[in-house]
């Protein structure tokens, strides 16, 4: 039971975004995709959502072809948060994030569905915002608004033996350091509850703070997965992002990082 | 559109009373367009002629009026309005623009060519189906255009299961550019008799139409009232994007599809019958929005009865401004709204600062 990409290519107009890509994640664990600009994260991340319906039969969740879902079907069991939230229409934050419960709102009543509104917004601290227009906010506030819907879509139920996924697309382009750590401690507590969580982070030092499993992307290739140790090595980030640089995790005190050699 | 900061108190408390209100409206103009008229009618006397209805063969000529003219022309108002607030609502979801309006899919201009051909042609090219049909030839021939434009723009825009807005959007605009220039042909070759009955199509009537044209109208724009209302909730989440709504769950081809079937049957319908109506699908729900807010739970029924109230009413004034003529109705809507909404705005832009 768990999200798998197998052989998946991809290509527009003729050039290539994806080469025989293989991915596996797994309920319970924090995937991260690492790479350049362009590499093909957020296609592989579309992919795996069943944006695009030609390669949907090299996708499959829980066992089962994403083409075999219905989008309802697929909305139970995992949620998607994507790079543009853009909105040209006024509805307030707490009206957005209750989109999120659309998947089962004939499930629930309308007292549990307040309440599941209430926690994710509590959650990402947007709950002083509620009765905002989402127009009005700035960046990273819309970012915390969407992100809130996106986690009200799979709050309930709580524990569930069906795995569910969570794919986000650069959670935390648009946050300060606070809550860009708030983001991904969250990604990582959902993994306890049988959630697992495939996100697309830049942040090199992030990532290797919360990551399971990081996946490392260039040209459309994985050119390498594992723990933080064995993919931020000098020669991958190099030959990646042709920048010279280390993996630095002296102690269990303090938090891996990236550090760069210093400009000769 | 909405710059307060602050909204949902103030709102939910305006969409709560937007439907009442709206309908409270609907039913006074209602009232008022059945007895306002060249024959005013008093309440006496409608009350009256209801209870005479049974049995008798010979009506008064104020039941004749009430039941042959003034009901089904208060019904048509209606029905047309509420058909283009709701079709105007949901054409600005469609295209997620609030600038959006039911003639960008080129109904209207598709209705417009079918009627000129059969007002400009008819006579001439077949003479024995234009007798046959009668009154019904011309919304007969504007369905029929209406049809076909839709059809051609549907067909360019649902390539590969997958139902393009842009192309929809490009495809309504160079197809509405195609008609219009056969419509500029045709009203060079028409006669001067030609010429004013087009030029009064194109400004819209409600008058003149019996039961039988009534109904079917009737039929149609309820269908599609039924249809576009059950599509609430999902227009909301498309709102947010069409990769995010299909995230959330909603099948989104098929919501754009049904979107534009039932906007294409109401539109047309009202097109076919009463001609063009300018204005109101675009005016009257932007004017809600403002009111009570994007959602569409509220905003479509709101739309549509403000819709219907607003046409009833201008309709009325339509039928007595100047007796014993009539002006058309599309004049109207456009003289009283356009300033109304130019209203709306200001008081908008003057909040921010």
């Amino acid at each position: 039971m768990s999200m798998i990409a197998h052989d998946l290519s991809i290509s527009f107009m003729g050039k290539p975004c994806l080469k025989n890509v293989q991915l596996t994640a797994e309920p319970n664990q924090l995937t991260v995709l690492i790479g350049p600009n362009g590499a093909g994260k957020s296609t592989l991340l579309k992919a795996c959502c069943g944006d695009f319906e030609a390669v949907s039969n090299h996708v499959s969740l829980n066992g089962k072809n994403i083409a075999q879902y219905s989008a309802a079907e697929l909305a139970q069991i995992r949620a998607v948060m994507t790079q543009s939230y853009e909105m040209g229409f006024s509805f307030t934050v707490s009206e957005v994030v209750t989109m999120g419960c659309y998947a089962f709102e004939h499930l629930i009543t309308r007292q549990d569905m307040a309440k599941i509104v209430r926690d994710v917004m509590n959650y990402m601290s947007i709950s002083h915002l509620h009765d905002q227009n989402f127009m009005t906010l700035s960046g990273g506030e819309k970012q915390r608004t969407q992100l809130a819907r996106v986690l009200a879509q799979l709050w309930f139920p709580y524990q569930q033996d069906t795995p569910r996924f969570l794919l986000l697309d650069e959670p935390t382009s648009s946050l300060d350091i606070y809550h860009q750590h708030q983001v991904l401690s969250l990604a990582k507590t959902l993994t306890n509850r049988n959630i697992g969580v495939i996100a697309v982070v830049h942040d090199l030092s992030l990532a290797a703070n919360f990551a399971d499993q990081l996946v490392l992307l260039n040209h459309g290739e994985v050119i390498t997965q594992g723990t933080a140790e064995k993919v931020l090595q000098r020669h991958h980030l190099d030959k990646v992002y042709g920048v010279k640089g280390d993996f630095f995790h002296s102690s269990p005190d303090v938090q891996p990082t990236v550090l760069l050699d210093s400009i000769q | 559109m909405t710059d307060t900061l602050t909204l949902s108190a103030e709102r939910s408390k305006k969409q709560f009373m937007a439907k009442p209100f709206t309908l409270g409206l609907l039913i006074l103009s209602a009232i008022l367009s059945i007895t306002i008229g060249a024959m005013p009618l008093s309440f006496n006397q409608i009350f009256q002629d209801l209870l005479n209805i049974t049995g008798t063969q010979h009506y008064a000529l104020s039941t004749n009026v009430l039941l042959e003219i003034r009901l089904p022309r208060t019904l048509l108002a209606m029905a047309v309005g509420a058909a283009l607030g709701m079709c105007g609502a949901a054409m600005q979801a469609l295209f997620r623009n609030p600038l959006a309006d039911p003639g960008l899919i080129g109904v209207a201009g598709g209705g417009a060519f079918g009627a000129v051909v059969i007002i400009v042609l008819g006579n001439s090219m077949f003479p024995n189906a234009m007798s046959y049909f009668g009154p019904y030839a011309l919304p007969i021939g504007a369905m029929l255009g209406c049809l076909g434009v839709c059809g051609i723009i549907y067909k360019l825009s649902n390539q590969h299961g997958q139902f393009t807005i842009i192309t929809l959007l490009l495809a309504g605009i160079a197809v509405n550019a195609i008609v219009g220039s056969f419509i500029g042909i045709l009203t060079l070759i028409s006669t001067d008799e030609e010429l004013r009955e087009l030029t009064f199509w194109t400004m819209g009537n409600l008058g003149g139409n019996n039961w039988s044209l009534t109904l079917p109208v009737l039929l149609l724009i309820g269908i599609s009232i039924v249809g576009l209302s059950r599509l609430a909730r999902p227009l909301n989440l498309y709102l947010l994007g069409e990769a995010q709504a299909e995230h959330l769950g909603v099948q989104v081809a098929q919501l754009k599809k049904q979107v534009f079937l039932f906007t294409a049957i109401a539109i047309g319908a009202a097109v076919s019958i009463s001609g063009m109506i300018g204005f109101v699908g675009f005016v009257i729900p932007h004017l809600v929005r403002i009111l009570i807010g994007p959602d569409h739970k509220f905003l479509l029924p709101t739309s549509m009865l403000l819709g219907a109230s607003f046409l009833t009413l201008t309709d009325i004034i339509a039928r007595i401004a100047i007796p014993p003529a009539e002006v058309p109705i599309g004049l109207v809507t456009s003289a009283l709204g356009g300033p109304f909404f130019l209203y709306v705005l200001y008081k908008q832009t003057q909040r921010f600062n």
